[in-house]
């Protein structure tokens, strides 16, 4: 998957104004055919503006069909935005990867375990180098061990965020209009 | 009921249905040109459906802007037809009025 968050946010925020935009046209226009039937009365035009009526609430639900739209994009943007601009993943990958932070892991730990059965008595010099060395793997090793899981948080994150996208898509239901 | 249309009333609605209609157009295209755009920047398992979804509410706004076509041309018949009855009702008293001499 990859996602834009820095330019999916710009053209959020453009939908967001159009949507504003709708709601102001759709305004406008049915208020105006409500004051146009002051000015007209016979059978037809009982019959055009009860049928104005109708058309009037199927336009109002596409207004919120719309809004459902960018509400969902707008989750989108908010669910990403702290994890940087781009985000390119393969969630498919994952446990590949934590696999590899697990073989690092182990290898440093293996390292390690040999330097503390290294019999240094005879050399102190070299004894404090090599315990200073270790220590640093050390640190290291847990360094690793905190980005793994961190990394795996930001799995579940994505893994938990396009489930929920994917909920609400399944809600929105875009009713087409006979014409 | 009394048939009554305001015909001078009846042309500025028609002129600022047409306003309206122009610029709920405009949006409509700035719409669609976002919906479109956007699924340029989230490529996931759940594109599809977010393309499906645009494309369906696209062809729902190609539906509102020809029903508000019809909209207009049935104020704008309507005006027509009743300035057209005024005219020859008018012109039937004149004959019956020229035929009494």
């Amino acid at each position: 998957m990859e996602i834009n968050i820095e330019n999916l946010n710009t053209e959020v925020e453009r939908l967001t104004i159009l949507q504003d935009k709708f709601l102001d046209n759709y305004l406008n226009l049915y208020n105006l055919l409500s004051t146009a039937s002051s000015y007209w009365q016979d059978p037809k035009a009982t019959k055009f503006f009860d049928n104005i009526n109708i058309e009037k609430a199927k336009v109002k639900t596409a207004y919120d069909e719309l809004a459902s739209l960018t509400d969902t994009y707008r989750y989108i943007v908010e669910s990403y935005q702290d994890l940087g601009t781009k985000i390119t993943v393969n969630l498919n990958m994952q446990d590949t990867v934590i696999t590899k932070f697990n073989t690092v892991i182990n290898n440093l730990n293996d390292i390690i375990t040999n330097y503390n059965t290294l019999d240094l008595s005879f050399c102190p010099y070299e004894a404090r180098m090599l315990l200073k060395e270790k220590n640093e793997l050390i640190k290291i090793k847990n360094n690793i061990e905190t980005l793994k899981i961190r990394v795996r948080e930001i799995f579940s994150q994505i893994e938990e965020t396009e489930k929920e996208v994917k909920y609400r898509l399944s809600k929105i239901n875009i009713e087409l209009i006979k014409e | 009921m009394e048939n009554f249309l305001n015909i001078d009333e009846m042309n500025v609605v028609i002129d600022n249905f047409e306003i309206y209609k122009n610029d709920e157009s405009l949006n409509f295209d700035d719409i669609k040109n976002t919906l479109t755009n956007i699924n340029h920047y989230y490529k996931t398992d759940n594109t599809k459906q977010f393309i499906d979804l645009d494309e369906e509410f696209i062809t729902k706004m190609n539906t509102i802007t020809k029903l508000h076509d019809t909209n207009v041309t049935t104020l704008k018949k309507t005006v027509q037809t009743y300035v057209k009855t005024a005219k020859d009702v008018a012109q039937s008293f004149s004959d019956i009025g020229d035929n009494n001499g």
